[in-house]
């Protein structure tokens, strides 16, 4: 196993790359540059070809690249990037004056905070709930559950959302309208500090995650159902039922943890889908996450930070993907891998 | 058992957040120099009790993080604001006439130099202070110099920013905007011969400076209050380069300074106790949310998080029927006008009664009362109130009349030989950037020119980087599509600013494709002409040219600033120069009694 | 039942799928879903000869009307402003369009971007993953990293792109053949389609891993190995055995899946990036519909009463399927 990790884990490294180096080419293929215009008037070529001089875009696209990578010192060029390999993603385009470093490390916490909590949210509620319906299939305790659960996944966040504010914020006056509890510096770089993580914390996260989380937590708990159905029917349990152990048993032992694996699976793309997810919930409920930069920086034409978040996102993925093949292995001992 | 291992890790993960001792003391972040370099640094504060009374405070929205608070790469509105309340310039806008008034400079006079070039002379007041906002104390301190003498603004400060913006190697967007001082657009382009001080700004004596223009322009006051040639600091650029407008070691001269910015999160701005009119700035304290989504921040307004916020356009309806937020609601007019621009090439737009057709089928006042409902104003012409030298709206231009344009398209496919069936094949394009309120007026005016005139046209829509590569000069004419949306904001108060930069087809934008005629010497005559009164006559000329005889664009309407306002906030809408929360005041009790406190 | 049970396809097939169909039949839900489904399906089709108005049709003087008895779902205080006109059945938008009728329309698109990105997705995301696990090893491994690639690209650049490139063939388009077929094909879907192949190509990967978990873990069960023993080949064992194994979670899976694809089409709208003016989706309805929500829930109402019902039939019918197709009941 450790050998395999190791593997995946070199394996990495070819993958990030061709993900950097899509999103550079594809982003200056797109129409339009950073420098093209500023609000709603376009510029003189004389102003574009001064800031392209500037952030070195009027290099050829192989130098930028290599000097996104590695930095400008080992290619030779006067610069200041030490490249992605020590942790400069460059400077960001449309924000003048600040790092895509430090873009990264105020707001990544937060959606990671976010994002977590809902996916904690997810599983606490869809688990259950799909093994509730598995264990009672047919009966209106299924179809209530299928029904709770098909009624959360039809109703997208962004009109949640706004009917979650309105009533438990306007209303009610239970929670906060926007917001959210943790400010930079953070602890240990991610979490809120701990004088922040009070109540009002939580008041403030209660509508995002409840948002975010229930969708994930219909799909979750739809999942969990057909996949335990599925996997009652196997053989092997019928040999634990015959041996005479108790229903209980047979389920928490041996059925559960195979029916797992299709939702350990879909943790992996539930990561992804976070990402437009949070763009929404984080708009409206006025959250300054990463999701944001996501979307508005290939408007702006702001390559580094695009580049920069896409790199960011594709690591997370693919640890998170690491991380569910070795929960398959242990989930279900039969898989192996050579 | 899964599930089980999950409960625990959830478990230990609230359990080690809450077992942890916390300290008392908030965190926060300083930005110290040590041996040389800077680091920025965590430091544990011990924060005084806090004394019982609120300072006044402003709860304000910015909409978006501002890409940036240096005034030389300021280009944004947002941006824009917050220049207006930290810098200072040698002049401003009066909030409520819009006219140039002195704030540095105290006056001005216009000359010659010895080559026959106009020059303007300001001669500025010595009492502006440099300071600095320190984040760990809390206090605002004047910056002293090498020898411990106090820093004012003086005129080599003017000097240093007008040049800075000029130089190439800063970046500055708005950069094209100095063109007018002489050898500006020769450095700015990289002329190898020239240096930063053949740049036609000098300072006469420590308080005196002198600009040289390439021509004479009688908006030249009006530019010289503009952000980008704001007097900056030079010795703390010089310090912290890009990093400079960061909270702590940004140095402003204005009523604000900057207490802290968490990017992407808040920008909050407090009262300068230094600054010369300190005892006039009713409000101490402006804390700005970046709320993105318009709905968001109306519910926050509704809430009373908000003192003052944009309506969203769904929501009209029920804030003018609602009692008390009617009383609330107020609509003031903008400088910015909404046009649809014609491919002035194309077929069949080449011919005016085509043109003259889709102007006139528009109905603005049905436009502004169903669709847009903020009490914008129907332009005819292009320049709004404000702007010098314009004609005042429905003065010059095409009244929206649909007789009349029913009948010049009429006569256009008579004299063709054609059917509007033949006129539809021709698959008219309107295209417009992204966005739910283009959208909507789009969608509009397609339905206004079927019913009208009978006219297919099919609407596109692109996003906003790729809209502009489309409408640029060189796109092929078969890409281009026949009718197009723009706006205009003014970036200083002059028809120069408007018709001539945005329409003129030698020396402005000229997206419509013009072909260079009485309207283009006109502009450029009235730019050069050193008469104001000879100037407005000229621009009035101008636009009914353009707007009635050549019929080269459709004006659409007048963009308003639509908001609603607690009513302990006394604001103003100030046309030009950025919003001026110095001149702003609230009655803090009145907030505090309605927010339940 | 035996090994000969498994390998012997011929005779067992035909009764097989009789047996599952008529299993399906039996599950009162899941055929009033699929009869829900058709129904959508034929509403959508004839969509022309059942609406009062056109889509398209809009009276300025008449934005955001409502009918005189939906008065009760609105707000306190909406007598105070809202316009009551009965002409519209289902209430009118801002721009003064029947929103009857515009869900009606609006369920083509929804409907074509359902099938289609689940067809690519079963197509594509199942073979692929099922190839990666059973192959397993470097195979398994490259694909995964296929995989992982794809998940990680920034799907709105590709969208923006073929949008940019695509709209400006689609302007010099007008003349013949195949080339006009396809743009105009474009048109009429509110210039959708080459984001529905976008998005066909981005959206396998959740079903391929999926798959892909699910091959794992059975490929090494007994009947794989019986079947290998009898001489079966790869492609046979992959399809014939392990599929109807697996199918359950991954029907499920998919079912599950048709309103995020609707769902993406909102958030495309909500972007900007959706369908143009004045061509109507679900997605798009809602998008504008959540700006109206504190003033006029009711815009938002019926499409998303639409989206929740139609996902809910395809949940319930996807359940029917994979009860009615899992080889085990088969003889229950």
């Amino acid at each position: 196993m450790a050998r395999y990790i190791i593997r995946r884990i070199l394996q990495f490294i070819p993958v990030l790359i061709a993900v950097a180096l899509f999103t550079f080419v594809l982003m200056r293929a797109i129409p339009g540059g950073p420098f093209d215009f500023a609000g709603d008037r376009s510029l003189p070529p004389t102003i574009v070809a001064n800031l392209e001089a500037k952030y070195h875009l009027d290099w050829p696209m192989w130098k930028q690249f290599l000097s996104y990578l590695i930095g400008d010192d080992i290619l030779g060029e006067e610069g200041g990037s030490l490249g992605v390999i020590r942790g400069d993603f460059g400077p960001s385009l449309h924000f003048r004056g600040q790092q895509v470093s430090d873009i990264i490390k105020t707001t990544l916490p937060i959606s990671a905070q976010l994002g977590f909590m809902s996916v904690l949210l997810a599983v606490l509620i869809g688990i259950p709930l799909g093994i509730i319906a598995a264990l009672n299939q047919n009966s209106w305790l299924d179809y209530t559950s299928t029904f709770g659960a098909v009624f959360f996944l039809s109703v997208p966040n962004m009109v949640l959302a706004p009917i979650l504010i309105w009533i438990f914020a306007l209303i009610l006056g239970w929670f906060p309208v926007a917001g959210w509890g943790a400010k930079p510096p953070y602890l240990l770089g991610f979490l809120p500090q701990l004088d922040q993580l009070n109540i009002e914390y939580f008041k403030n996260a209660a509508m995002p995650v409840f948002a975010l989380g229930t969708g994930s937590a219909a799909i979750i708990a739809r999942l969990t159902r057909a996949s335990l159905l599925q996997v009652m029917g196997e053989d092997y349990i019928r040999t634990a039922r015959a041996k005479g152990l108790t229903e209980r048993v047979v389920i928490i032992v041996h059925a559960l943890k195979n029916s797992l694996i299709p939702v350990v699976t879909i943790l992996g793309p539930l990561f992804a889908a976070l990402v437009t997810g949070t763009f929404i919930v984080e708009q409206i409920f006025g959250i300054n996450g990463m999701g944001k930069h996501f979307i508005t920086s290939v408007g702006n034409r702001d390559y580094q930070v695009i580049t920069g978040v896409t790199l960011i996102y594709a690591f997370l993925l693919v640890i998170a993907n690491l991380l569910v093949d070795i929960t398959y292995a242990w989930l279900d001992p039969r898989i192996r891998y050579d | 058992m899964r599930k089980r291992l999950f409960v625990l890790f959830s478990v230990l993960i609230v359990g080690a957040m809450l077992l942890s001792a916390c300290g008392s003391g908030a965190v926060e972040t300083v930005i110290v120099e040590k041996e040389g370099k800077t680091v920025v640094e965590t430091v544990i504060v011990e924060k005084e009790a806090e004394m019982g009374v609120q300072p006044v405070t402003l709860n304000w929205n910015y909409g978006t993080e501002p890409p940036t608070v240096d005034p030389s790469l300021a280009t944004d509105t947002t941006s824009v604001d917050v220049v207006a309340n930290l810098f200072v310039g040698l002049t401003t806008f009066d909030p409520i006439t819009g006219l140039v008034i002195p704030e540095l400079a105290t006056d001005w006079e216009v000359g010659e130099d010895a080559d026959g070039n106009q020059t303007y002379t300001f001669h500025l007041r010595d009492d502006i202070a440099w300071v600095n906002y320190n984040p760990v104390t809390g206090e605002t301190t004047q910056e002293v110099d090498a020898d411990g003498n106090p820093r004012f603004v003086n005129a080599h400060d003017v000097v240093y920013g007008a040049q800075r913006t000029v130089d190439p190697n800063t970046g500055s967007d708005y950069a094209y905007v100095t063109y007018v001082i002489k050898n500006a657009l020769a450095i700015n382009s990289g002329d190898e011969e020239l240096t930063l001080d053949d740049l036609g700004v000098a300072a006469v004596d420590d308080f005196t400076v002198q600009f040289t223009l390439e021509y004479p322009a009688g908006y030249f006051p009006a530019i010289a209050g503009m952000w980008i040639v704001k007097p900056m600091p030079a010795w703390t650029i010089d310090e912290w380069g890009d990093k400079w407008t960061e909270a702590g070691l940004i140095v402003t001269n204005g009523p604000y300074v900057l207490e802290s910015w968490i990017h992407g999160g808040e920008l909050n701005l407090v009262k300068n106790p230094l600054w010369i009119k300190a005892d006039d700035v009713q409000i101490e304290r402006v804390e700005g949310l970046m709320i993105v989504e318009a709905s968001t921040a109306f519910a926050l307004y509704e809430n009373n998080e908000l003192d003052t916020t944009g309506v969203p356009l769904p929501e009209m309806d029920r804030v003018k029927a609602d009692p008390v937020l009617s009383a609330e609601y107020f609509n003031a007019p903008d400088v910015c006008t909404y046009y649809y621009g014609f491919t002035n090439n194309k077929p069949p737009f080449d011919d005016v009664r085509v043109r003259k057709a889709f102007v006139q089928a528009i109905d603005r006042q049905s436009l502004i009362d169903n669709v847009l409902k903020g009490g914008q104003i129907p332009a005819t012409s292009f320049a709004p109130d404000g702007i010098f030298g314009a004609p005042p709206q429905g003065t010059v231009g095409l009244p929206s009349d649909a007789a009349a344009a029913k009948a010049s398209l009429q006569e256009y496919l008579d004299e063709k030989g054609m059917t509007i069936d033949d006129f539809n094949a021709l698959d008219i394009v309107l295209m417009y950037n992204t966005s739910e309120g283009h959208a909507r007026i789009a969608a509009a005016i397609q339905q206004m020119w079927a019913d009208t005139l009978g006219v297919q046209v099919r609407v596109e829509n692109q996003e906003w980087a790729v809209y502009l590569v489309t409408l640029q000069n060189d796109t092929p004419l078969v890409d281009m599509p026949h009718v197009w949306r723009m706006g205009w904001c003014a970036d200083y108060p002059d028809e120069n600013n408007w018709i001539h930069e945005v329409f003129n087809a030698d020396e402005g934008a000229n997206r419509l494709r013009r072909v260079s005629g009485e309207f283009d010497a006109l502009t450029v005559q009235a730019g050069r002409e050193p008469d104001p009164e000879v100037r407005k006559e000229l621009y009035f000329q101008a636009e009914k040219i353009l707007a009635e005889d050549e019929v080269a664009y459709a004006p659409i309407y007048v963009y308003t600033i639509v908001s609603v306002t607690k009513p302990w906030l006394v604001r103003n809408y100030p046309l030009l120069g950025g919003n001026d929360f110095f001149n702003w005041t609230i009655d803090m009790d009145a907030k505090l009694a309605a927010q339940g406190q | 039942m035996t090994v000969a049970d498994l390998v012997l396809p011929t005779t067992k097939e035909k009764s097989l799928w009789q047996k599952s169909f008529s299993r399906l039949l039996r599950n009162k839900v899941a055929v009033v879903s699929g009869i829900f489904i058709i129904l959508m399906i034929l509403i959508a089709l004839f969509a022309g000869k059942l609406t009062p108005y056109t889509f398209a049709e809009q009276d300025l003087m008449a934005n955001n009307s409502i009918p005189q008895w939906m008065l009760f779902l609105l707000p306190e205080g909406a007598e105070n402003y809202a316009h009551i006109n009965n002409d519209y059945i289902l209430s009118a938008d801002h721009l003064g369009r029947d929103i009857l009728t515009r869900t009606i329309y609006g369920a083509r698109i929804s409907l074509a971007i359902a099938f289609a990105a689940s067809f690519v997705d079963l197509l594509v995301g199942i073979t692929y993953g099922m190839i990666s696990g059973y192959a397993g090893g470097r195979v398994d491994s490259l694909m995964m990293r296929v995989v992982d690639f794809l998940y990680a690209f920034p799907f709105l650049i590709v969208v923006i792109l073929m949008q940019t490139y695509f709209k400006a063939i689609a302007r010099r388009g007008g003349g013949e053949g195949f080339g006009s077929a396809i743009i105009n094909l474009n048109n009429e879907l509110g210039g959708m389609l080459f984001l529905f192949i976008a998005i066909g190509l981005v959206n396998w990967l959740g079903m391929a891993r999926l798959a892909r978990g699910q091959v794992l873990s059975y490929k090494r069960m007994e009947f794989v190995e019986a079947a290998r023993a009898i001489g079966a080949n790869d492609t046979r064992i992959m399809f014939k055995h392990l599929l109807p194994n697996i199918l359950g979670p991954l029907i499920v899976s998919e079912t599950l899946s048709i309103p995020t694809w609707i769902f993406l089409e909102a958030f495309l709208s909500f972007i900007g990036l959706g369908v143009n003016a004045p061509t109507p989706s679900w997605g798009i309805m809602i998008s504008e519909g959540v700006q109206a929500l504190r003033s006029y829930p009711n815009q938002i109402l019926f499409p998303a009463i639409a989206l929740s019902l139609t996902t809910l039939a395809f949940n319930f019918l996807g359940d029917g399927l994979r009860d009615a197709f899992d080889p085990r009941m088969i003889d229950k």
